[in-house]
């Protein structure tokens, strides 16, 4: 079931409704089943890796916690780890590390044949996985106490709004609200309520209506001109932005509704002075996930300069590679990797500086940064890194082709409603800035949404783009 | 909290009415444009007696076609004084056409509809198509219901949308599942593709595109109508109630299918389960008051465009048996105006549409004799659109004299510009003949002419062509070309002279 869909339109008020009007006691009931369901109607075979990956780490991390030995610890951590990372690796990578090594292997004159899996990609494996790991690291390192009820420890790896794309939720934060006493409240119904038409509205009328456009481009880049082709590429920019906003604000609006704070994902990283700050804008649940159980056990900045530089490059690489399993991913990350660190070296060399005030040198920060996060997309939009290249050759190869292709007229308006919206939103959320706009004005907003959102919403079969990580 | 909410609710509520009301004046016109199919259905619901739906087998697939209009066009040939409406689109279905003929006013001027109806389409493999998808999608706008509400639920892919894992699924699961009935040579589609693959079924399928090409064949017409659950079969009962509720004349179409080559590659019994089918579709459907033109073995094998993969895209010869069966179902609402193409002797155009009889070609709009089309020719393209007969075409026999005359305008010197009529049996010259004009006037437009004597008359393999022929460097125009074929004994010579002249303008 995807947010943006008639089915999920009736699920989630039936589930808030039943929530609230159930005893607290057996909430989690409800809402496991409802989490369930809602997984399951995508691929019911599935569900089974979740209860497998659930039940492992559940017994893993009460394991952990009861044995006094560390080299037990240290073995039940194991178990989890390769557990999940080996259905991680199953279902999402064999496939690229057999290909990769088959080829590598043919170099050197080995022919060997890995066996072909032909098997789906479990939707969100990415998600949950890293969020349970997250859970059995913390329990190994004495950070939090393992949950005793395996109810409640399968709700926080499968609590619907965020189960398939996020935000990667750490335990500590998560599971005291599935177990607090929320009453309803009219602030988070209206919240809840904000954030989810702002959801669909990023969601479905910008990203679902940029990405036949991009597709277009994508699929027949040397048909058009370089004019069309960096239209494209910054349509994808704005296409994937939205199209994972919108998710994860739709996730948290559901989540509000009833009584659930979910992290937010996105702090305007467009508006970014440098790579190293839109890192902390984009995708933040995942950007912090690689800060606290890879970049810091790596040893964070606390060791020589050359191995930090290297404890970057690895964190930004691993990061591209759990977006895919492609070697596009990998330079896809490598690419922030590398930025990331040439802007740190001008910045400790010339002192060289974007300020945190809005003037003409963060500006033409922002524009600097928004020209490498869009030229970095050319590898994680494109199918493979020879198709890339072979894009980014047509950018200077197609400036003398006239053949534009130009986007429709009610989608330019709305892309720039959204990039308007998303400067007024600047280091805050819609619900709160909607709440201190006047009623008048504030109503006139919520017409313009419900209109974009029921008359202009893009028709295309459009999967939201995170599902597939 | 619930006196906070409830006047907000009311207030959305009135919002939507108010955003639908703006979105149907506004909006809504514009996403109908860009709905071929629904916009067409706009321009033919109020000017036509008689509304043709199809999908891809109304349209001419080869440019070995001379006459590349569609079926529903060579149909309306034969009903001169009739206005037909053609509403089609690559992989429309009952399903489809319900949805847009239930958009047909009760007040319009249709009379009769014909449906196309595709065997095919009544197996899985169609049911449960990719294009499947986006038909889905389009037809929501023509849904009942608020034309907001409608555009939401597009959004929201809230139609018939499986994705390419479930399809496959779905597929599988029929394929596997689906009984053959105790005739066929194997319970299940995959049975019988599967012996097919082990060489059991059929021996003789050596190589592996036949191997391939008779799979597709299994997976596209091995299977049996439930006529309690096939979608197709409960959509085409819909268009039999519609059509009686609003006194509609029904005709449906069984399409012609490569029966032949399933037989050579599969043997009989898929050939007899889709005769079973269509012998069940005939039955069933004639009870319920319709028409319906059997045309499943009507093709020959030749004429099927596509050879690596079955399909219903005939050439020309195919599309003009369909027309006929099908104009020959219609003369029994239209006998006074039903005026048989094989019978007939005078063929013109003016170019402005395409006419039976002639090649389909490009016109131009720069100068006309009639009307606002005439044909340019120029060193680029120095020859006319050709009349054209065979024997196949007509039902004229024996001894006839054939009289054709164009109009031409522009700057014609000695014998640039030439009639001429040739006549040739499986491609070998039997006759060509060349007429010049026979005086080069000031005129706007002078007029060309000949006439010759087909002794034996048209036998078979004879093709007979006209066309004009200009060989100068200037461009020249040419208009209402003119055909007459009069069967004819010896006395027709002494009226040449007056005859000759004969033109309808």
């Amino acid at each position: 079931m995807t947010f943006n869909s008639l089915e999920f339109l009736i699920f989630l008020p039936l589930v808030v409704g039943f929530y609230y009007s159930l005893n607290p006691r057996y909430r989690w009931i409800l809402l496991l089943a409802a989490s369930y369901f809602f997984y399951m109607w995508w691929n019911p075979l599935y569900i089974i890796l979740i209860i497998t990956s659930t039940a492992i780490d559940y017994f893993a991390a009460r394991a952990i916690e009861k044995t006094p030995l560390k080299k037990k610890k240290r073995k039940y951590l194991l178990l989890s780890l390769f557990t999940n990372l080996g259905l991680l690796f199953s279902f999402k990578y064999y496939g690229f590390f057999a290909g990769s090594m088959q080829r590598l292997l043919s170099l050197a004159g080995i022919e060997i044949h890995f066996p072909y899996l032909d098997v789906l990609l479990p939707v969100g494996i990415s998600f949950y996985t890293f969020q349970t790991l997250s859970y059995t690291i913390d329990v190994y390192k004495g950070k939090i106490k393992a949950e005793k009820h395996p109810g409640y420890f399968a709700l926080y790896v499968t609590y619907f709004p965020q189960l398939v794309a996020g935000p990667i939720e750490r335990f500590d934060r998560l599971s005291p609200q599935l177990k607090a006493t929320f009453r309803p409240t009219y602030e988070n119904f209206s919240n809840g309520f904000r954030l989810i038409l702002f959801g669909l509205f990023t969601k479905m009328v910008i990203a679902d209506n940029l990405a036949p456009y991009v597709e277009k481009i994508y699929e027949e880049y040397a048909a058009y001109s370089t004019t069309s082709i960096a239209i494209g590429l910054i349509f994808y920019s704005f296409q994937i932005y939205a199209d994972f906003y919108g998710y994860s604000t739709i996730a948290v609006g559901s989540a509000l509704l009833m009584g659930v704070q979910l992290m937010d994902n996105f702090r305007t990283p467009y508006l970014s002075r440098n790579i190293s700050e839109f890192w902390k804008r984009w995708h933040i649940s995942l950007s912090t996930w690689f800060r606290d159980y890879v970049y810091i056990p790596l040893g964070g900045n606390r060791v020589s300069w050359l191995r930090w530089a290297l404890n970057v490059f690895v964190v930004f690489t691993l990061s591209g590679l759990w977006h895919g399993a492609n070697w596009t991913f990998v330079i896809w990350g490598s690419i922030f990797g590398i930025m990331f660190l040439i802007e740190r070296i001008f910045q400790e060399k010339f002192h060289w500086i974007t300020p945190e005030r809005w003037n003409w040198l963060r500006l033409a920060g922002v524009i600097k940064t928004f020209i490498i996060v869009t030229l970095a997309w050319i590898f994680f939009r494109s199918p493979s890194v020879s198709q890339a290249l072979e894009l980014c050759k047509h950018l200077y190869l197609n400036l003398h082709l006239q053949n534009t292709l130009f986007p429709d007229t009610f989608v330019t308006i709305w892309l720039g409603l959204f990039i308007i919206s998303d400067i007024w939103l600047f280091n805050s959320r819609f619900d709160q800035r909607m709440a201190r706009l006047p009623l008048i004005a504030r109503w006139l907003f919520y017409a313009i949404l419900i209109f974009a959102i029921t008359g202009f919403g893009g028709t295309d079969n459009q999967p939201f783009i995170y599902f597939q990580f | 909290m619930v006196k906070k909410i409830l006047p907000r609710l009311v207030a959305i509520i009135l919002l939507f009415l108010v955003l639908n009301e703006l979105y149907t004046r506004y909006i809504y016109p514009i996403d109908l444009k860009k709905i071929d199919l629904a916009d067409s259905l706009q321009l033919v619901k109020d000017s036509c007696n008689i509304l043709y739906l199809g999908e891809s087998s109304n349209f001419s697939f080869s440019w070995n076609d001379r006459d590349r209009r569609r079926i529903s066009d060579m149909a309306a040939d034969y009903f001169p004084g009739l206005d037909w409406g053609t509403l089609n689109k690559g992989a429309l279905h009952a399903g489809i056409y319900l949805r847009l003929l239930q958009q047909i006013p009760a007040e319009s001027k249709v009379e009769t509809i014909v449906v196309t109806m595709n065997l095919r389409s009544f197996g899985a493999d169609w049911i449960h198509s990719k294009l499947e998808n986006v038909l889905q999608r389009n037809i929501l706008l023509l849904t009942p219901g608020p034309k907001l509400w409608n555009r939401f639920r597009m959004g929201l892919k809230a139609y018939y949308n499986p994705g390419e894992y479930k399809r496959k699924v779905l597929l599988q699961w029929h394929f596997k599942n689906d009984y053959l009935g105790p005739h066929a040579p194997y319970p299940t589609a995959q049975a019988w593709i599967d012996a097919l693959e082990s060489g059991q079924s059929n021996p003789s399928l050596s190589d592996s595109a036949s191997l391939s090409l008779a799979q597709t064949f299994i997976r596209l017409f091995a299977f049996r109508i439930d006529t309690s659950t096939n979608p197709r079969i409960r959509d085409f009962d819909k268009i039999v109630e519609l059509a009686q509720k609003r006194g509609w004349k029904l005709v449906f179409n069984i399409l012609s299918e490569n029966v032949e080559k399933a037989r050579l590659l599969t043997g009989d019994a898929l050939a007899s389960l889709m005769m079973q089918n269509r012998d069940l579709l005939v039955k069933r459907y004639s009870r319920m008051g319709a028409i319906v033109v059997d045309n499943l073995t009507v093709v020959d094998s030749s004429l099927f465009i596509d050879k690596n993969w079955p399909t219903e895209h005939y050439a020309e010869a195919g599309r003009k048996a369909i027309a006929r069966n099908i104009a020959l179902a219609l003369k029994t609402f239209y006998p006074q105006v039903f005026d048989d193409v094989k019978k007939r002797t005078h063929f013109y155009t003016d170019f402005e549409h395409p006419a039976p009889g002639f090649a389909t070609y490009p016109t131009s709009t720069r100068k006309a004799r009639s009307g606002k089309r005439a044909i340019a020719l120029h060193p680029g393209q120095s020859y006319s659109p050709a009349f054209y007969l065979t024997a196949n075409d007509t039902e004229i026999r024996g001894a006839a004299t054939l009289i054709v005359s164009a109009f031409y305008s522009g700057h014609v010197i000695d014998n640039q510009m030439k009639l001429v009529i040739s006549l040739e049996n499986n491609q070998v010259r039997q006759l060509y003949r060349v007429a010049y004009p026979e005086n080069i006037t000031n005129k706007e437009w002078n007029e060309i002419s000949d006439s010759v004597l087909l002794k034996p008359g048209l036998r078979p393999g004879d093709l007979l062509t006209a066309y004009c022929w200009y060989t100068g460097t200037d461009t020249v125009y040419i208009d209402d070309f003119n055909v007459r074929i009069i069967p004819t004994d010896s006395t027709w010579f002494d009226n040449f002279a007056k005859l000759k002249n004969t033109s309808p303008k």
